[in-house]
């Protein structure tokens, strides 16, 4: 396939149009993705704050349920004993809601003189080998007098001053000042039950004298009787708060604002080598319980209804195609354009030069051409050509019938003219006569075709202007015909109205004459005169016998001296006699030749007569020429009728020429 | 008796302050004193000088001890992070919390009666390079601590929500541990208010950070009363209760309790 000459121009549109739209393609993609990951982050947000909601509800729910405790020595006019508490944890209930709750506990503060007091109630209360341990020298300490519910693996338990573990003291102290619930660090062993944990922790709440004062930092001082703990494994503690619903985020909990394996708490993801912070890890810091716990959130890959937002894939693949698509599109509609724009310029050149061939013929053209239509005649439109030969302007012709003009010569060549439109559909090489508007004659060769002419039917005729070649012909046909010395009619011409005329008088039953004439003592004048001169008398003798001869009558010159007449209706011989004795003694005056010069001549005349001598033209010729010979014969300057002096020879030839 | 003339008239009205004026005030302000017929819930969070949950004192504390005291209604005080508190007025389990400012969608389900104004600031680490606030945008590896629910003021609000868009943010229930991962490097920025300038006296994370001011106006804070748990009637007794509390000095009088008088009152009275 040959390519257009601007095809690098056709596909820069097609690849600019391609790079526009792939360029919107990589935008929508960009912006979808962009999209993409700010959902993704909304999301991840959202579940990592609903998140953050169970924690600290369920948080405020343990608080609750040690303020719960609280209450009990507050409400407690009696201390309480061992017995009530353990009733009333055992009220509490508590289920799978409180899941990591290791158990509940009674921690009052022992001053030394307490001390012997508080061994020997919890004895009697039913612990028989109840003492605090260690057995350090302290202001004060801090047993775990009891612990709910009472598992056997708890009895080491009982006793244990938790001031002894500075962790614990730490918080136990915070609790006490703030009067809020507090938490330990993160702790791998849980005293207060004896078990080893992956990672737990303790809540403290503080318990003051009943109907003390509270609102001051000296009075929670001074009026805490003790503590309500709760140790908690962190494990099922977030197994039970964090179930299935952690749906778009892998969480990793961290004591403290430190991200080490030491102070991680909880891990969402599959348990394996410790991976250190992750750099797509957002980290958030959640207050719990008077703590700092640090919760590094990552998104996970995205959930079925999550990934059927993001549309960027789709908009990438179908965006790609479409620009191909669309580029191919304006490839096409360009080079389509441009073949159509060449085909287009190419048809409108053709057309503007057919145009201008045509204007060049029709208005330089020496023939005229009449554009008239078919319907009514009327002539449409004529070249210069046309007001050239007619001398009719455009104005005089337009809008008339062309029949109608008055430029026809004749009614004949118009109505032939007609004819032949209406029979044949056009006319070729139709003489017509024709007249100028000044007058003059014209003679037109004219041809019509019929054409279209914007729509219309017309006849598209075109007239050559042939007077002046009719002027030639005539001549040529006259020359053809006569003698050019004298003017007279030729012996073709002659012989050609002589047949005519035996015809004619044949048809009619009448009498011709055919006279010969043969100059007597030409010769001489031509030897001592000249041809010259000669010519001048053959020329004289040839206007004397016109001068005696009627118009119907022809005269002709056959040979160098000789001369035929043809009388074509005469009533007799005598009648014929008559004309030929008036051209012998025409013949026999002087002739009055140039330069001074006369001459003296004579004629022999010899006529045959038809049907008298013969009823053919030859045989008639050569009896004239007989009876010329005969009147040479005889003397010369006489007329001599054919047969008037040999019957005999006459006789013989009538009885020979029927056959 | 020439010499007390002058005095008489001011003593004669003054006695008619006190005989005539005075009870028709306490009347018409007993007269609106909110419906106490059943306990009333307000929510304090742990931010710098509002309240502080080592000691159990604050600014909102002693707040909401003067509307405890003047209302004559219980209050029950429970300390919460900010994020839930807001989660709280919305849904009516909250009635009250202090120091709120306002944003559209929060006067959807909160109301507000202003008694404090104050700036933002941010304090930024100086080892961040960060001069001006635009410097803190263009540097993409810089990370900014903030309380979760936070709003400030409009600009402050745009920047931040901007910084978040783009991943650079790290939330925390209160201020403590920003100060802290703001000391190790891992967050460049936080925002901060002059009633968190006493937690950084004198401490390291003053010694290696700059306050660098927004260009917002003061924006007002105020009690955030809840619209789903309290009644307009109710809403506008508290508002002129704590009108009556700034009129009276006592707004003034606890924030002279923790910040210069000139501070005070610049905050106080806007």
């Amino acid at each position: 396939m040959k390519r257009p000459a601007n095809w690098s121009q056709h596909l820069g549109a097609a690849l600019l149009v391609l790079a526009a739209s792939l360029g919107t393609t990589y935008w929508l993609w960009q912006h979808e993705n962009q999209n993409a990951l700010m959902d993704k982050r909304a999301q991840a947000d959202f579940n990592l704050r609903a998140f953050l909601s169970r924690i600290e509800q369920r948080m405020l729910a343990h608080e609750q349920m040690l303020r719960g405790i609280q209450g009990l020595f507050a409400a407690s006019e009696q201390p309480v004993t061992r017995r009530a508490f353990r009733e009333y944890v055992a009220a509490l209930r508590l289920g799978a809601d409180f899941s990591g709750l290791e158990g509940v506990g009674w921690v009052p503060l022992v001053t030394p003189a307490e001390r012997a007091a508080h061994v020997a109630l919890q004895r009697q209360q039913g612990v028989p080998a109840y003492d605090i341990a260690p057995v350090a020298a302290r202001p004060a300490w801090a047993p775990l007098s009891q612990l709910e519910p009472a598992l056997a693996s708890h009895a080491q338990s009982v006793g244990l001053d938790l001031f002894a573990d500075a962790a614990r003291q730490a918080a136990m102290l915070r609790a006490r000042d703030s009067g809020m619930a507090t938490i330990t660090p993160k702790l791998t062993q849980l005293l207060e039950t004896g078990a080893k944990v992956k990672a737990g922790f303790v809540m403290f709440l503080p318990v003051y004298r009943r109907g003390g004062v509270v609102d001051s930092l000296e009075a929670r001082r001074a009026n805490l009787i003790g503590w309500v703990v709760a140790p908690f494994n962190m494990e099922a503690w977030m197994a039970s708060l964090y179930g299935e619903h952690a749906a778009g985020i892998d969480v990793r909990i961290f004591d403290g604002i430190e991200i080490t394996q030491q102070a991680q708490l909880y891990d969402s993801g599959v348990p394996g080598a410790w991976p250190g912070q992750r750099s797509d890890e957002m980290l958030e810091y959640l207050n719990v319980a008077g703590r700092s716990w640090t919760l590094a959130v990552r998104s996970l890959g995205v959930s079925g209804a999550y990934a059927s937002r993001d549309q960027s894939q789709i908009i990438a693949r179908s965006g790609v195609i479409l620009s191909v698509l669309l580029a191919l599109l304006t490839w096409v509609m360009v080079s389509d354009r441009s073949r159509a724009m060449v085909l287009a310029m190419r048809m409108t050149s053709e057309l503007r030069e057919t145009k201008e061939h045509f204007e060049l013929v029709f208005d330089t053209s020496p023939d005229a051409v009449m554009i008239s239509r078919q319907a009514d005649g009327r002539i449409i439109d004529v070249n210069p050509g046309f007001v050239a030969m007619t001398g009719y302007t455009r104005a005089d012709v337009i809008g008339q019938a062309l029949a109608g003009l008055a430029m026809w010569k004749t009614a004949e060549d118009r109505d032939s003219y007609l004819r032949e439109l209406r029979e044949h559909n056009g006319c070729e090489n139709l003489e017509a006569m024709f007249a100028r508007k000044d007058g003059t004659q014209l003679v037109g060769i004219l041809s019509a075709q019929p054409a279209n002419f914007k729509g219309v039917a017309c006849f598209v005729g075109v007239m050559r202007d042939i007077t002046a070649r009719k002027v030639i012909e005539n001549r040529m046909a006259h020359m053809a015909q006569h003698d050019p010395l004298t003017g007279l009619p030729n012996r073709a011409l002659f012989d050609d109205r002589l047949h005519q005329a035996v015809t004619q008088a044949h048809r009619n039953r009448t009498r011709l004459a055919l006279l010969y004439i043969d100059l007597d003592h030409f010769k001489p004048v031509n030897d001592t005169l000249g041809h010259a001169t000669g010519d001048v008398l053959l020329k004289l003798a040839a206007r004397r016998m016109q001068e005696h001869v009627r118009a119907s009558d022809t005269v002709a010159r056959i040979g160098g001296d000789e001369f035929v007449v043809l009388l074509p209706t005469v009533q007799d011989r005598e009648d014929a006699r008559s004309v030929a004795e008036k051209i012998r003694e025409a013949m026999s005056e002087v002739f009055d030749l140039n330069g001074g010069h006369t001459a003296h001549i004579s004629s022999s005349v010899g006529i045959a007569v038809y049907p008298d001598h013969a009823i053919d033209e030859i045989q008639l010729s050569k009896h004239a020429d007989d009876a010329m010979y005969q009147a040479k014969q005889m003397g010369r300057d006489r007329v001599v009728f054919f047969g008037e002096f040999h019957p005999r020879r006459h006789a013989a030839t009538m009885r020979v020429a029927p056959d | 008796m020439p010499k007390f003339l002058p005095f008489l008239p001011r003593f004669f009205l003054r006695l008619f302050l006190v005989m005539v004026v005075w009870p028709l005030c306490t009347a018409a302000t007993a007269a609106v004193r909110p419906d106490c017929s059943r306990p009333l819930t307000l929510g304090l969070h742990v931010h710098g000088l509002l309240y502080s949950s080592q000691t159990g004192t604050g600014i909102d504390k002693d707040i909401s001890d003067a509307l405890a005291q003047r209302s004559g209604c219980a209050i029950t005080t429970t300390v919460l992070p900010r994020a839930r508190i807001w989660q709280l007025i919305e849904s009516g389990a909250l009635d009250f919390s202090l120091s709120g400012i306002s944003t559209p969608e929060r006067e959807k389900f909160a109301s507000f009666v202003w008694y404090f104004s104050n700036h933002y600031y941010l304090l930024v680490r100086q080892d961040s390079g960060v001069e001006k606030l635009p410097d803190f945008e263009a540097r993409p590896q810089l990370q900014l601590g903030v309380i979760r629910s936070f709003r400030y003021g409009a600009n402050a609000n745009q920047w931040v929500d901007q910084l978040a868009a783009a991943g650079r943010i790290s939330y925390a229930s209160d201020l403590e541990p920003l100060y802290q991962v703001l000391l190790l490097g891992r967050i460049q920025g936080m925002i901060i208010e002059p009633f968190d300038m006493m937690d950084i006296q004198g401490t390291q994370v003053k010694d290696v950070t700059r306050v660098i001011a927004f260009d917002d106006p003061a924006i007002p804070h105020g009690l955030i009363m809840s619209k789903k748990s309290l009644s307009q009637a109710e809403q506008a007794k508290w508002r002129a209760l704590v009108d009556e509390l700034r009129q009276d000095g006592t707004v003034l009088r606890i924030f002279e309790k923790y910040f210069s008088p000139d501070l005070a009152r610049s905050m106080v009275n806007f």
